[in-house]
């Protein structure tokens, strides 16, 4: 199988690439990215064990040209490439909509030009719901972004699914993104407060702090994305492993670093919440308190 | 039926063999004919007309690759309940090489140039290859479309033939709903003329949801290449 990847260097990407490669069935990655992130751990590090071949290409999601002539023979798409939220500013709403609407559009159209492709996978987002209003959403919840860029994602998909008709597509809804690898963002909130707490002894917390959020550990991300291809689906899907408060993860956060200071910012600010339905049988509550210490054994230094 | 009290089975009739005496012309001269559409729900009774006269002729679609999902969508039912002989034209310039000197696309600063990267350029070599052009304009949309002939010159030696031309907004209700002729999924919410998301409003007065605001209500396709 040849699996195509949109902003693969990214950090879902760096996990996503890392267990495909190790994957039997698949024969080649090509990851297709920009670099318009600063870091490039991507390409650092021990040699790849994987089998797979691997192959690079620079280039935007804005350029049809570039991603059809790329595209060709793949059998797999999947779609990462984003501008992501960035918490507390929608400063540049025209790049959530250039990227995220209309780069989304460009791939649809380049993919509907590929005959070898079977497989379109799209990483939404659960920011598409906007406010879960107290109660725990699924698929069949209206959608209703709050933000520039969950409604730039739910145009994206859209795009995606007009070619339901044509081809497999999967619209995967991500909750917040949080684990270690070396690509790791530090505008998701866990990593935030993680290496914060880790680093300089204090978190903030913005709002009433009773604002819930899904989420969804990085490697456990990656294997639910490789799930959708070995299972050839269809569909609308949330990705999501836990629902906590911004309060319940300070708790978790001080459990690991007692001595850390709490800043409260904003504290009149009611923030919308978004919680997801979450099948009990794949989250446990001690499980997240697990992930976050083995979060914590990779910092290199401990202050 | 209420359609009968204002078009005529007759009238439609006439207005059709109209059509088709023009196309059995042009053909008779070894014309290279195509139409061009929009597949907004006031193209579709010319679409409807011309695969019961031509079914073959080639419909070209100018992938601006700003559409409303729902429009390609729409595109696609069309083309396959009238098994259209479809075309799709893209611009020659990426998007990533289409924005402004602050990087944002055209339609936020220029939405002429961004036309006419996006539509005009991507139709021209077609109009290089055929001899007519068939459009579905109409002289009550707007003062522009008023001033059209019929048949007249388009650039690159082509003739523009526009058979819709005298038709109005109710004539076209009606004959969708002769037909039974599907809307597009936006209509109901406003948009009774589609085009490009980014420069297109939910407005239920035709056309005026069309670059709202700006002193616009042409694409280009039907002014700059009509021959002066």
């Amino acid at each position: 199988m040849k699996i195509f990847i949109t902003g693969g260097c990214g950090y879902v990407g760096y996990s996503l690439v890392k267990n495909l490669s190790q994957c039997d069935f698949v024969d080649s990655i090509t990851i297709y990215d920009n670099l318009s992130r600063p870091s490039i751990n991507f390409f650092f590090g021990q040699p790849n064990e994987g089998l797979a071949n691997i192959r690079f290409i620079k280039g935007d999601l804005l350029d049809g040209y570039k991603i059809g002539r790329s595209l060709r023979g793949h059998d797999v798409v999947i779609h990462l490439a984003a501008k992501v939220s960035t918490p507390f500013s929608e400063s540049n709403i025209h790049e959530f909509d250039q990227v995220n609407n209309w780069g989304t559009a460009v791939l649809s159209s380049e993919v509907e030009r590929t005959p070898s492709v079977a497989h379109l996978i799209y990483l939404s987002s659960v920011s598409v719901y906007g406010n879960s209003n107290g109660i725990e959403l699924n698929v069949d919840s209206a959608v209703a972004p709050q933000s520039a860029y969950g409604q730039s994602k739910l145009k994206g998909e859209k795009h995606i699914m007009r070619l339901a008709n044509r081809l497999n597509v999967s619209v995967l809804r991500s909750a917040n993104v949080f684990g270690f690898n070396p690509s790791i963002r530090l505008d998701s909130v866990v990593n935030r407060f993680m290496f914060d707490a880790n680093y300089l002894g204090r978190i903030e917390v913005h709002g009433t702090g009773n604002q819930k959020r899904a989420f969804i550990y990085i490697q456990s991300l990656a294997e639910f994305i490789i799930y959708e291809i070995v299972k050839d689906g269809s569909g609308v899907r949330n990705l999501a492993q836990f629902n906590l408060s911004i309060n319940d993860l300070v708790d978790e956060v001080k459990a690991l670093y007692p001595a850390t200071s709490i800043f409260r910012l904003d504290q009149h600010l009611s923030m919308r919440s978004v919680a997801v339905q979450i099948d009990k049988n794949k989250s446990e509550g001690e499980e997240f308190t697990r992930l976050l210490l083995s979060f914590k054994e990779h910092f290199k230094y401990n202050l | 039926m209420r359609w009968r009290m204002n078009m005529s089975n007759t009238q439609i009739k006439k207005e059709i063999n109209v059509i088709k005496s023009d196309l059995e012309l042009f053909r008779s001269t070894g014309k290279k004919l195509f139409v061009s559409s929009s597949f907004q729900t006031h193209s579709i009774p010319l679409l409807h007309i011309l695969k019961c006269i031509y079914p073959s002729i080639p419909v070209y679609f100018i992938d601006t690759g700003f559409h409303f999902s729902e429009t390609l969508s729409f595109r696609d039912e069309i083309v396959d309940l009238f098994r259209l002989n479809l075309e799709i034209l893209t611009s020659p310039i990426s998007k990533v090489h289409q924005k402004d000197s602050n990087g944002r696309f055209y339609f936020c600063s220029d939405s002429e140039y961004c036309c006419h990267i996006n539509k005009i350029l991507p139709l021209e070599p077609i109009l290089k290859e055929k001899d007519v052009w068939i459009t579905g304009v109409r002289s009550d949309q707007n003062f522009n479309r008023k001033t059209m002939k019929r048949i007249m010159p388009g650039v690159h030696n082509t003739l523009r033939y526009h058979p819709m031309l005298n038709w109005n907004s109710k004539m076209i209700w009606e004959y969708r709903d002769l037909y039974n002729l599907p809307p597009h999924p936006l209509e109901s919410a406003g948009y009774l003329s589609v085009g490009c998301s980014p420069c297109t409003m939910s407005s239920f007065d035709d056309r005026s949801g069309r670059w709202s605001g700006q002193n616009k209500d042409e694409c280009g396709l039907h002014v700059d290449l009509v021959k002066k």
